[in-house]
Parts: C-alpha cells; structure tokens; sequence
C-alpha cells in the first residue's frame, strides 16, 4: 500500500491496473510450478506435444496416408526410425501426424463439453429448486455409466467416424464439468458480494455473466486440464476398437490396432504409437498434478 | 534479571511469521508478567498480536510461524528450555486454553463426557474411563445438566454451551494458568454476560490466573484485574485496571478509550487517524509513531522501552507527558 | 402529523422448513407481525439477538427475499405490490449495507466498476467519464480518494471497504439506507470512524437510515428510536432516550444490564441471566420471553401480552410493564 496512487491517463495504464493483481498471481503461481519437478516435466511433454502437432510436416520427408509396399514392414533404421506398417508407411511419420489428430479430439472436446458443463452447471446452481433438481438428474443418468461403456454405446450408435467420436466423448465429459461447475456456482452465490449487487438491483443475467461465471470458472478450467489425458485414452479406446477415426487415419488407437496382427514379429508397428499414447497421457497427468497442487489454499500465500 | 511476578514472565518475546509475503514480525518484543490468581487482560485490536502472545506462551506456534527469541519464565521454569515432550506435560495441566469459537475447538466425534473426561485422564494418569464421574461434577460445576450434556456431541450444544464445557475442560485439570482468547466473541450479550458471570465465580473458588484475550475494552474492565495494551506487536501500556481507564497514558491507550462507544456517553466519540501498520513492513521506531499526536524525532528511529513510570503502571512511550492525548 | 419514510405494518416472513412425509411442514416465524414507522432523516435502529429476525427483517423490506405477509409503505405506495419493474425506482431509492467488509464487494473487480454498477443498472447508457465523475465525488464524500477507484478491494483495510460499500449504496442518491451491523466486524478505533462518517453523511445527504445491530452502545451513539426483538417479534420499541433510560420489558433491561461497561468504576447489580434463546422452530407459548423471565407468572406462558403504549411514541409487549 505503500506505492504512490495516480490516476491512469491512458486505456493502456487502466489495463496494467486492472491486470496488476492478476500479475502478482501469475508470478507467484511460475514461482510454484518451478519448484515442482513433475509440473515442469509435464509442461515440457504437452509443449512438444503441441509443437510436433504444429511442426509434424518439418519434421519428416514422409507422408503419412502415402502407401509404398516395397519398403512394407521393415523393422527401425535410419531411415525409418520407428519402422514400417504393412503398406510400407512411415511409423514415425504415422506418429508425428497422429498428435495433430489428437490435438484437433482434445481441442474440440474440451471445447464442447466445457460449454456444455459449465453453462448447465452454473444454471442448476444459480437458480436452485425445480431447475436445479431437473438438470442434475439428467446429469446423474449420464454419470450412472461408465464412462468408456456410455462413449462406446454412443459411438456406436452415431457409426463410426472421427466427428462422431468427438460427439459421443462431449457426451460423456460434460457431466464432470457440470457438477464442479454447480458446485462453484452454489458456494458464489452464497457470497454477500451477489446479495450486495442485488441490492442495487442488478439482474439475473447480469449476476451470472458478470459476476458469478468469472468467479466459478476457474476450478472448471483445472479440472479441464486434468481430464485431457482422460479425452486422449477414451478416444484412443474407440479408435482401436474400430468405433472412431476409421483408417488410414494416422489416429493412435487406430495404428495400435493395425499392428495387432503383426504383434509378434513386427512389434514396432503398435508399440511406437502406445508409447505416444502413454507419454501424452502421462504428461497431461503430471501437468494436471501440478496445477492442482499450485492452486491448493495451503500452499499459497 | 528478578522475576517481575511469581506466575508468569514474558520478556522481550520475538515471533514472526514466514509468508509468501515476507517476513511478519507479529510480535516485537512483548513484556507480560502474571501474579498468581490475578487476571489480566490482554487488549488490542486486530493484528495486535494478542492471540499470537497467547499461544507463543503455550509454545504453541507452528509452522510458519516461529519463536524467535525471548523468555518465558512460568512458575519458575523457563519455557523456551523445554523440550516439547515436556511442554505437552505443562499444556493442558499447569496451563490451559479457551478458544473464541467452542463448537469447533472440541472434536466433532466424541462426545463431551469423553473429552473431559480424557483432560482429567491426563492430568492423574490413569485411564479416561475412570474419569467420567469427575467430568460429569466438572459439567454440574459450570452449570450444566451433567446426565443430558455428557452424551451429546459438539454439534447438537449452542455457542453457551459449548462455552461452557470448554471451560468446564479447560478448569478440569485444575490449571495455575487459564488463558481465554475471546471467550465470549462469538456469543449474543445475554449469553456473553452468562459466561462472564460463571467464570468470575468459578476462578473466584479455584483461584486460577486467568489471561483474558480482548477486544472489548468493556469486557476487560468488569472482568480484569490488570491491563495489558498492546499495538502492533508491542505491549505499550501496562496498568491496573482502574488506573488505565482513569488515567491512560500512552497515546495510543487513550485513543482507544476515546473512540469506545458506550451507553450514556456524552462526548463525541474520537477516533484514532491512519491505519494499523502493516507487519511486514513495519515502520521504524514506535510501531505507532505515524499516527501518534504526541510524535517527536526519537519515536521515528527507536523503539520505546516499556518503563515503570508510576508505581505497577508501564509504558513505551518517549513523550507520553505532552497532553495531546489522541485528540484528533 | 410525523412525516414517515417507510410505514411497515404486520410484516410477516416465515420460512418453511423441508417437509418429509412423516411430519407436516414447519415454519420459522423469522420475522412475526412486525409494525414500525421509520420518521424522515431518523435513524431507527432495530436491536436483537442472534435469532431475533433483525437481519431477515432488514432483507424483507428491501425485497431481497419475498415477505409472507404485511405492507411497506413508502410514498403511499405498498412496494410490496409493485411489479418487479416498478420496483426498480425503489430499489434506487433504498440502499443497503452490509455486516462482512471482506466479502461483500467482489474480490476480482476494481473499486471502480463496484461503485458504478448502480449506475449502469440504473441509468442505460450513461458515459464512462460521467460515471467516474460521480464516483470521484462519493469516494470523496465517504474519505476516500479519487485515485481509491484504480485498486482493488483487497488493498483497503476493513474500515476503508465499509467506506467503500457505502460509496455504493450512495452513489445512487438513495433516501433509505438499511445498515445491517455496518461496524460489527471492525476495530473500536475504525468503528469510530466508520459511524461518525455515517452520522456526517446523513445529516448532509437528508438520509434515513434502518440500522440493524447487537450492540446497544453503538446504538446509542448513532439512533433517535430503537425498536427490540425477540424472536421474531418487536417487544419493545419508541425514542432511544424513553427506552434506554426507562426500559419497560424485562428484556430490554436484561439487553441493557448484560451490555459490559467500558468502566470498572462503574458498580451495577448484574440480572442473573436466565436460560438461552429458544429455537425459533418452536417459539414459547404466550409471551415468547417468558422462559427467561425474571418477572414471568402463569398468565406469561398463557395469555401473548398485547401491544400497550408506556408514553408518547414508546410501546411494550409485556403483562408487568417495568414503567
């Protein structure tokens, strides 16, 4: 308190005051993330993660979808680092492909269902009562199936196809989100700083927007980050079972399937893009790890 | 140095807090003695470090907290030597705590006759089963119906209540020491007005020193015998208490009395200017020095001892003799 | 004749308490045929217990949750029966502070846009730079500064976001503010601050005020009438002078001997206090106080004590008036 006050002249310096404490958290949440070691390894992974996603073209003189039968089934070498599928396909290219397609599932998913979760969410908590109770039933019958057998049963009824996948998981995961976000609504609510807006007569639609959805959202987000690596290992599921993203889609569920066959003498075939499959997922999950141990009360301040 | 009282003596304590902040230095040097049987009152406002005084008495400070340096001479024993296994010894025996907010001080999954029963326990090492008829007297002490009250849970007593069987637990093992931190906050006047009255009569009986953490001044003066003032982290008045609501003397004390409202008085009320100093970065000096009316030059670089400047009346002020007395 | 603000008569907010199938629904008489009249530019000062329906009360009359029954009159109006639209002008002109300075203004917004959002609400399409113009003016009327409304509450102590707060409900030009224990969370010396500001605002502003409290000796520096609850019922209400200096209900003289007095020369005879506040589910039969009564006789637990006037203005629920 001991800095000098002025008024702000310009949008730009009004901007630096609002944002100051948003500022002050950021440094301290970096300060966290640096000491944790796994949060740091995870960012690290989800970052090339995202770059090979951007960069896959750079990266390889290969394509992806391309058949050459005369070098089908060729075990790792120099020139094909991860080896060939059975139409003479570039693993490692099949691979550095396969993360933009998981890249495009997470995006669009967690978009779909976020929107979906949280406006459901915040709706139920804020007006309570018959709303309330409608909207979480419907949310509980989604959540009474497992979540891999509800994805399964809805992809299966769409038919397979990658569009349909992304449907049929938005279907699933919006549920969590849905809840958190109830959750979060309700404790905002209770707060005297809504009770003070109503005073001066602010409306439903105001409350919500301006001053209940800011203040909720931010569990959500976490717990968005979290379920990413849950996002990637459903789709992968489907895709292997033949329900999502149907060949010769570099899709890594799908790759991991074509290999099946093979599995005895042409390992490379499945095992490469598993071992994609498990490091994003495993780096999604320590990053989740990290947020969450960041955003505990207990270790702030 | 001569002990200042027989009880307790607490001098030149140092705690400070780690934060993400910074460094809080929440207590700078508090001086703080006890005779047996009296009480004394501890007032401030918040962030004064009151609270912080009490439990650094029972050594009770945690992580991140720490004790830096100081004495605390209790019945002859120097606190700060002892190791933690010998302080339990003393926790909850010699000396003992009463919180602001009972209902969440007692453990929700044991009933009440258990929980005394297991202080009494403590105290005579023997088995907590063998105490539940001392508990159940304990309960009829403070006013309550021992059969009804002994088999409920902490949730199903109202605030009095539960106040009630704090102190029943907190009287039990029969402390030299009763330490009470805003027993009374968090309770309606009537009720507030209850406790007090049975707690004046059971430490009249048992004749326990009690430590009386508050804010309110009104009720320190019908309770307390003496009166500890601090500010900021500091002890800046010490009196008994008629002598410090008559004639207050430190600047600080007297801006306190004069922003007191109360029923039937006349003058407007006053209050002091400025804010609380914050405590990480205390300002240099007196703690109170940028809001004191009386400031001169010294007050901005050192600290003030804490002197006997009349007979049993202390004060930490360099020019408490200049009469502008927290008039604002 | 007085010239009232806000006549309130036989308000009634009860709450229903969740049925099951095994019993009939119950109800929480919060707030229980309350009758007032607040006069122009007075503080009236509503004084109880935890319990007491003080704070329902307060919210009943600002239409923050649904009375059950009753009239608030304010310009010859009932506003209980205005539209939700109608009431908007009410709104404005009635204003509320509340008790917890840490939570009641949003954490994430700076002090600005909490002061100007009655402004938005109210006037549609007002300037920016008028909006500021105007908030520079109340942050000053409430001791702030102008540059104040660039920081975000959590920069202010407890006494300055209570000044804040009630830059909000003044910056709307309200006549009626209802001040739900303004000071309770906050130090002696800022108290002192805090309520000589509202007194000074008051008399400037030709403003009336609800002031709902505990603590009578706040009372007693800030109100010109004072009405007592218990459970849910007025019991005791007139000028502060009549009822602090010749209570009439047992109550009262109960509330006023347990309130510590800031003098250990001063020497009282302490009223034993009986028993604790019933639960509100279940208020005693007759006279709701009886149970912890002093005075209380059969016809108490029997017959419920009608309202009788002790003098001018001051009246009393109680068989054996004290005056």
């Amino acid at each position: 308190m001991a800095e000098i006050d002025t008024i702000p002249k310009t949008k730009k310096e009004l901007w630096l005051k609002r944002m100051k404490p948003y500022f002050e958290d950021l440094n301290h949440t970096i300060d966290l993330w640096k000491r944790n070691l796994l949060a740091v390894i995870g960012t690290v992974i989800i970052a090339l993660f995202i770059l090979t996603a951007i960069f896959a073209p750079l990266l390889t003189p290969y394509s992806p979808i391309e058949q050459n039968m005369s070098v089908k089934l060729q075990a790792p070498s120099w020139e094909h680092p991860f080896g060939t599928d059975q139409f003479g396909r570039d693993i490692y290219t099949r691979v550095l492909y396969g993360s933009r397609v998981a890249v495009q599932i997470i995006l669009i998913i967690t978009f779909v269902s976020g929107f979906i979760g949280i406006s459901v969410g915040i709706i139920a908590g804020y007006y309570g009562g018959i709303v309330d109770d409608i909207l979480m039933r419907i949310t509980d019958m989604f959540l009474a199936f497992p979540r891999l057998i509800l994805a399964m049963a809805f992809a299966a009824m769409l038919g397979p196809s990658l569009v349909n996948v992304i449907i049929a998981i938005s279907c699933v995961m919006w549920t969590i989100y849905a809840r958190l976000a109830r959750a979060e609504a309700i404790k905002v609510k209770k707060q005297p700083y809504i009770e003070s807006i109503k005073s001066i007569g602010g409306s439903d639609l105001r409350i919500i927007f301006l001053h209940i959805l800011p203040m909720s959202i931010s569990p959500v987000l976490v717990q968005i980050t979290l379920r990413m690596g849950t996002i990637i290992i459903t789709a992968a599921s489907l895709g292997f079972l033949g329900l999502g993203a149907q060949p010769p889609s570099p899709e890594w569920g799908v790759m991991v399937s074509d290999g099946r066959t093979f599995l005895i003498d042409q390992w490379w075939i499945s095992t490469f893009p598993g071992i994609a499959i498990a490091v994003v997922v495993l780096g999604f999950n320590l990053l989740g790890d990290g947020i969450r141990d960041m955003l505990d009360p207990r270790l702030r301040r | 140095m001569e002990a200042r009282a027989n009880l307790l003596d607490v001098s030149n304590l140092n705690v400070v807090f780690y934060t993400y902040r910074g460094v809080i230095k929440a207590l700078n040097g508090v001086e703080l003695w006890m005779n047996k049987g009296e009480r004394l009152g501890v007032v401030g406002e918040t962030g004064c470090g009151k609270s912080v005084t009490s439990k650094s008495v029972m050594r009770l400070i945690e992580e991140p907290g720490e004790i830096l340096s100081g004495d605390i001479i209790f019945d002859g024993r120097n606190l700060m030597d002892l190791s933690e296994a010998e302080m339990r010894k003393i926790r909850g025996n010699e000396m003992s705590i009463i919180f602001q907010e009972p209902v969440s001080a007692l453990n929700p999954v044991m009933n009440v006759g258990f929980q005394i029963a297991e202080v009494i326990a403590k105290k005579k090492n023997t088995r907590i089963k063998k105490q539940y008829p001392a508990a159940a007297e304990m309960l009829e002490f403070v006013g309550l119906d021992s059969e009804r009250v002994m088999k409920m849970y902490p949730h199903e007593l109202s605030g009095g209540m539960a106040q009630r069987v704090m102190i029943a637990m907190g009287l039990a093992p029969q402390p030299k020491l009763l330490i009470a931190d805003e027993p009374t906050s968090s309770l309606d006047v009537t009720i507030q007005s209850q406790i007090l009255s049975l707690l004046d009569d059971l430490v009249s009986e048992l004749g326990n020193a009690v430590m009386l953490i508050s804010h309110d001044m009104g009720v320190v003066a019908e309770f307390c015998d003496k009166v500890l003032v601090m500010y900021a982290g500091n002890s800046v008045e010490y009196a008994s208490v008629k002598n410090l609501f008559r004639n207050p003397i430190h600047p600080y004390t007297k801006g306190l009395l004069k922003a007191v409202p109360r029923i039937g008085r006349i003058d407007e009320l006053k209050a002091i200017k400025g804010t609380v100093p914050d405590l990480v970065d205390p300002p240099l000096g007196c703690r109170f020095h940028k809001r004191c009316p009386n400031v001169i030059d010294i007050c901005k670089v050192e600290l003030p001892p804490f002197e006997e400047i009349e007979p049993d009346h202390y004060v930490a002020c360099y020019n408490y003799s200049s009469d502008k007395g927290g008039d604002q | 004749m007085q010239d009232y603000i806000m006549e309130i008569k036989n308000l009634k907010k009860y709450f229903k308490l969740k049925e099951n199938i095994f019993s009939k629904a119950k109800y929480v008489r919060a707030v229980d045929d309350v009758t007032f009249s607040v006069p122009r530019g007075s503080t009236y000062a509503v004084v109880g217990e935890s319990g007491s329906g003080k704070t329902t009360l307060g919210r009943t009359i600002l239409r923050l949750i649904d009375a059950s029954a009753g009239e608030i009159i304010m310009d010859n109006k009932n506003v209980l029966d205005l539209s939700k639209k109608e009431f908007m002008e009410y709104r404005r002109k009635m204003q509320m502070v509340f008790q917890d300075p840490y939570n009641s203004l949003h954490p994430k917004k700076l002090v600005k846009t909490i002061i100007g959002e009655g402004m938005k609400i109210h006037f549609k399409g007002i300037k920016e730079t008028e909006i500021r113009k105007r908030i520079a003016e109340v942050l000053n009327e409430v001791g702030l500064r102008e540059e104040h409304m660039f920081r975000y509450p959590h920069e202010f102590s407890g006494g300055q976001r209570q000044r804040i707060a009630f830059a909000r409900a003044i910056i709307l030009n309200p006549n009626f503010i209802v001040l739900d224990e303004p000071t309770s969370a906050l130090d002696v010396s800022v108290q002192a601050m805090v309520l000589k500001m509202l007194k000074d605002i008051k008399k400037r502003e030709d403003l009336s005020y609800l002031f709902i409290t505990h603590d009578l000796s706040v009372v007693d520096y800030l109100a010109d009438h004072v009405a007592v609850m218990y459970l849910g019922e007025i019991v005791e209400k007139g000028p502060k002078s009549k009822v602090f200096n010749n209570p009439a209900h047992p109550y009262t003289e109960l509330l006023l001997n347990s309130n510590p007095i800031p003098d250990p020369f001063t020497d009282r005879e302490r009223i034993e206090v009986k028993g604790e506040v019933p639960n509100p589910i279940n208020p005693p039969s007759g006279c709701r106080f009886h149970t912890r009564c002093r005075y209380a006789e059969n016809i108490c637990s029997e017959k419920k004590p009608e309202e009788e006037i002790v003098s001018e203005e001051h009246t009393n629920r109680c068989h054996f008036s004290l005056v």
